[in-house]
C-alpha cells in the first residue's frame, strides 16, 4: 500500500498545505461575510433608531396635544406640565432624527417635512393654550379653528411618520431577506471547507504515522545491522585499527585491546599508533606510516608490537587511508593478524635449516675426508705394493738359482697377495666413485646395453663360454647409462661366475613392468646362497663364499645397490643353497631429468 | 733414430724411492737409463729446467721428455705441469704424469692443463715394465719434437 505511493511524507506535506489554504480561504471569506453582516447590522440598527425617533417624537406630539387638551377643558395648569416638557424634548428628537436620517435622501426629506409639520402643530399647541387661558366667544371660535386645525397637522405628521416607518419597515425587510440568503450560502462554504481540512490533516496524520512507523523500523533495523557490525568488528579474529592523520589511535576492536592487553579507555584518543610498536620497528613503521598518507597501503608489514606488559606481540599489518568524498582524510583503516604461532613455525623452519645445514657442512667435511681417504688409498697404498711386487720380481730375476724351489714359492705368494690387494684397492675405488658421479639420465635400452657388455662379461669368466643366457625382451627404463652397465655388468658376472660349474649353466634375464615400476631379474641354475645370511649379501667386502671356490672382493653387489638407490630403486634376490638364485632390480616407471 | 740414445735427456719427477728405481730399472731394459735424470720434488724440478746452479752437469738442451708423478712434496705435480706449459721455452716437452691417482678429476685437470700423456701406474711389475719401457720407446724415439 505504502509502496504505491511514492512519497508519503511529500504527500502529507502536499495535504497539510491544501488544508492550511483551504482554511486560510475560508477565513478570508468568512472575514469578509462577518464584515458584511457587521456593516448590514448598522443598517439594521439604525433603521430600528429611526423607527424608536420616529415613534417617540409621535408620542411626545401626543403628550403634548393631550396636556394641552387637559388644560383647555379644566383649566388646570397642572396638565400642562406634559405639555411643556414635550415642547421642551420634541424639537431637540426633530433635530435628531434628522441627524440619523441625514444620509438617505428619501427620509432625510421626509423628517424635514416632519420637522415643519412639528412646528406647525406646536405653534398651534401655544396658540391654543394660549387661547384656554380666557374664555371668549372668539376665542371659542378661534380655538375651534386651532384644534381643527391641529388636528389636521396631525393627521399629517401621522402620515409622514407611518411612511417613515413603512420606509424603515421595507429596508428591515430587504436586509433580513439579504441576510438568509447570505446564510445559505455561507455554511456550505465553510461546512465543506471545514470537512475538506479535516479530512486532508486526517489523510496526511494517517500518512504521516505509517512513515512513523515505518522510519521507527527501519531504525531499529539499522541499530540491529549496526550492533551486528560492531560485534563483528569487535570480535573478528583479527585486530582492527584506526588512526588519525598524526597516529592516535581513534578506534580499536576488542580483539586487539585483549591481544595488547589494555582496557579501551586506555587507548582510544590517548595512544598513539608509535606507542604500540616495538623500538627497532619504529623507522621502518614511520616510513610505511607517511607512504599510506600519501597513498600507498600499508602491505604485509612484519612489525613487533608492544603488550602493556612490556612483552612482545609479532604481527603482519595491512592498512589503508580512508578518505571522504571530497577526498579529505578521515582515518585509516588497519588490519592486525597475530603472527605468534607463524613466528614459532618459522623459527623452527629456521632452527630445523641451521641444523640441516650444520648436519650439511659436516656431511661435506665427512665426504671431503672420504674423498681424500679413497684418493690416498689409490695413491698411497697402491705405491707400496707396487714396491712389494716390483722388487719381489727383481728378486726372482736377479736372483735365479740362488733361491731354491720354496724361496720361489714364497715368493709367488707375496705376489699372488698383491695382486688380491689391489684388486680389492680397485673395487673399493670403483664403489666410491659410485656414490659420487654425477648423474646423466637418458633413456636406456636395456636390450642394447646387455647385447653390448655380454661378450665382455662371459669372456671375462673361466667357463663363461659353456654359459647359455636366455635374454627375454626388456622394456626401456630412465637412467644414467653407465652406471647401469655397471649394474649389469656385476650381476651378470655374480650369475656366471656362480653357475658356470653347474651341468647345464643357464642364466636368465627378463624384465616386466608392475604398477609404477619397471623390474628386470638376472636367474642362474648355479650354487645359490642360504637365506640366513641374506643381510649380508649387499654389504661391501662382504661374502658368503670362499675365496678359494669363488674368487671376489665382495664389492659387486653393493655397487649395484648404491646404484640403484641412486635411481629410486630396490634391489633384493631370492635363492636356496645348491637351487640357483634370482637377483631383481627395480626403477621408478616415472623416473627422469625432471624428477 | 737420428741421434744416438746416449744423448736422449729424460726427467723423472718421482718422490717415492722405490717408484723411482723401478722406473729406471724398466728404462734400463731399453737402455735410456744413461740420460734419466732423477728429482724429488717439483721445486728441484723446476730449477732443473731452468738451469740453475744446483745441477751444474745438466746440459744445455732441456730435456726430450718429462716424466711427472701427480703427488709430490712442496710444488704439486700438477702445479709443475702448469708452469711447463705456461712457459714459451718449455711448452714443447712432452710431459707424461705418471701417477697412482685414477681420479676423473686429476686426469680432467691435467689434459685442461696440456699434458701429453697420462698413465696410471700398474701395480704388477711386468705390467708397470712394460708401461713405462712403452712410454719411453714411443715419447722418446717415436715421436718428433720441433727443434729449438
Amino acid at each position: 500500500m505504502i509502496s504505491l505511493i511514492p512519497n508519503p511524507r511529500r504527500v502529507s506535506l502536499l495535504m497539510i498545505f491544501l488544508a492550511i489554504g483551504i482554511l486560510l480561504w475560508m477565513g478570508v471569506v468568512s472575514l469578509h461575510f462577518l464584515e458584511s453582516f457587521l456593516h448590514e447590522s448598522d443598517r439594521v440598527e439604525h433603521s430600528w433608531m429611526v423607527l424608536t425617533s420616529v415613534d417617540r417624537l409621535f408620542s411626545e406630539l401626543q403628550d403634548a396635544e393631550t396636556g394641552e387638551r387637559g388644560y383647555i377643558i379644566t383649566r388646570t395648569t397642572s396638565f400642562l406640565s406634559p405639555y411643556q416638557s414635550a415642547v421642551k424634548e420634541v424639537r431637540g428628537h426633530v433635530q435628531d432624527l434628522e441627524n440619523i436620517v441625514s444620509d438617505r435622501p428619501g427620509q432625510k426629506a421626509r423628517a424635514e417635512k416632519l420637522g415643519r409639520l412639528v412646528n406647525k402643530r406646536l405653534s398651534l399647541l401655544e396658540n391654543g393654550v394660549a387661547l384656554g387661558e380666557g374664555v371668549s366667544p372668539q376665542n371659542r371660535v378661534a380655538l375651534l379653528t386651532v384644534m381643527v386645525r391641529g388636528k389636521e397637522i396631525m393627521d399629517q405628521i401621522r402620515q409622514v411618520t407611518q411612511s417613515m416607518k413603512s420606509s424603515e419597515y421595507l429596508r428591515l425587510r430587504r436586509r433580513s431577506l439579504q441576510f438568509f440568503r447570505t446564510k445559505k450560502k455561507v455554511l456550505p462554504f465553510v461546512g465543506s471547507g471545514l470537512a475538506a481540512s479535516i479530512l486532508m490533516i486526517g489523510l496526511s496524520a494517517v500518512f504521516l504515522s505509517r512513515e512513523i512507523d515505518r522510519r521507527l523500523q527501519a531504525e531499529q533495523k539499522a541499530r540491529q545491522y549496526g550492533d551486528e557490525i560492531r560485534n563483528l568488528y569487535d570480535y573478528a579474529p583479527c585486530g582492527y585499527q584506526s588512526v588519525d592523520e598524526k597516529g592516535t589511535i581513534i578506534r580499536i576492536n576488542e580483539t586487539e585491546l585483549v591481544w595488547l592487553g589494555y582496557q579501551r579507555e586506555e587507548i582510544e584518543g590517548i595512544k598513539s599508533i608509535f606507542d604500540l610498536v616495538s623500538p627497532e620497528d619504529q623507522a621502518g613503521y614511520r616510513e610505511a606510516f607517511q607512504g599510506m598518507l600519501r597513498g600507498e597501503p600499508v602491505r604485509d608489514l612484519r612489525l613487533q608490537f608492544l603488550r602493556k606488559d612490556g612483552s612482545r606481540l609479532p604481527v603482519l599489518l595491512n592498512a589503508s587511508v580512508i578518505r571522504g568524498t571530497s577526498g579529505k582524510f578521515m582515518s585509516t583503516r588497519g588490519v592486525l593478524l597475530d603472527m605468534t604461532e607463524k613466528q614459532k613455525d618459522e623459527e623452527r623452519i629456521l632452527d630445523l635449516n641451521r641444523t640441516l645445514s650444520e648436519r650439511n657442512v659436516q656431511l661435506e667435511v665427512t665426504n671431503g675426508e672420504l674423498e681424500g681417504f679413497s684418493y690416498s688409498v689409490s695413491h698411497d697404498l697402491r705405491a707400496p705394493l707396487r714396491a712389494i711386487d716390483g722388487f719381489s720380481r727383481i728378486l726372482q730375476e736377479d736372483y735365479t738359482g740362488k733361491l731354491d724351489a720354496e724361496g720361489e714359492r714364497v715368493i709367488g705368494v707375496i705376489r699372488s697377495n698383491t695382486r688380491k690387494m689391489s684388486n680389492l684397492i680397485d673395487d673399493l675405488l670403483a664403489f666410491s666413485r659410485m656414490g659420487k658421479k654425477a648423474f646423466s639420465w637418458s633413456l636406456v635400452d636395456m636390450e642394447a646395453l646387455l647385447h653390448e657388455i655380454l661378450p665382455g662379461v662371459l669372456s671375462g669368466s673361466e667357463r663363461g663360454y659353456a654359459v647359455d643366457v636366455s635374454l627375454s625382451a626388456l622394456p626401456e627404463a630412465w637412467g644414467d647409462r653407465t652406471l647401469l652397465t655397471q649394474v649389469w655388468a656385476n650381476l651378470l658376472a655374480n650369475a656366471v661366475k656362480f653357475s658356470e660349474k653347474s651341468e647345464k649353466p643357464t642364466v636368465w634375464v627378463e624384465g616386466e613392468t608392475i604398477e609404477e615400476d619397471i623390474v628386470y631379474t638376472v636367474r642362474d641354475n648355479g650354487v645359490g646362497f642360504d637365506m640366513q645370511y641374506y643381510d649380508k649379501l649387499f654389504k661391501v667386502f662382504q661374502r658368503l663364499h670362499a675365496q678359494a671356490e669363488f674368487p671376489g672382493t665382495g664389492v659387486g653387489l653393493a655397487i649395484v645397490q648404491r646404484v640403484i638407490s641412486r635411481h629410486g630403486g630396490r634391489v633384493w634376490a631370492e635363492s636356496r643353497p645348491g637351487e640357483g638364485a634370482s637377483f631383481h632390480f627395480s626403477l621408478p616407471k616415472r623416473n627422469g631429468p625432471a624428477v | 733414430m737420428d741421434e744416438p740414445v746416449e744423448s736422449v735427456e729424460i726427467l723423472l719427477v718421482e718422490d717415492n724411492p722405490d717408484d723411482a728405481e723401478l722406473t729406471r730399472r724398466a728404462l734400463e731394459k731399453h737402455h735410456f737409463i744413461n740420460r734419466v735424470t732423477w728429482v724429488k720434488d717439483g721445486a728441484e724440478a723446476l730449477s732443473y729446467l731452468y738451469g740453475s746452479d744446483t745441477f751444474p752437469d745438466r746440459p744445455d738442451r732441456p730435456p726430450r721428455l718429462i716424466l711427472l708423478d701427480f703427488k709430490l712434496p712442496k710444488l704439486d705435480g700438477i702445479e709443475v705441469l702448469r708452469r711447463i706449459k705456461a712457459d714459451e721455452s718449455l711448452k714443447h716437452i712432452p710431459v707424461v704424469m705418471l701417477t697412482s691417482s685414477s681420479e676423473e678429476k686429476d686426469l680432467v685437470e691435467a689434459y685442461r692443463l696440456g699434458v701429453n700423456s697420462y698413465i696410471v701406474k700398474p701395480v704388477e711389475f711386468e705390467e708397470f715394465v712394460k708401461t713405462v719401457s712403452g712410454i719411453g720407446f714411443y715419447w722418446v724415439l717415436t715421436n718428433r719434437v720441433p727443434e729449438c
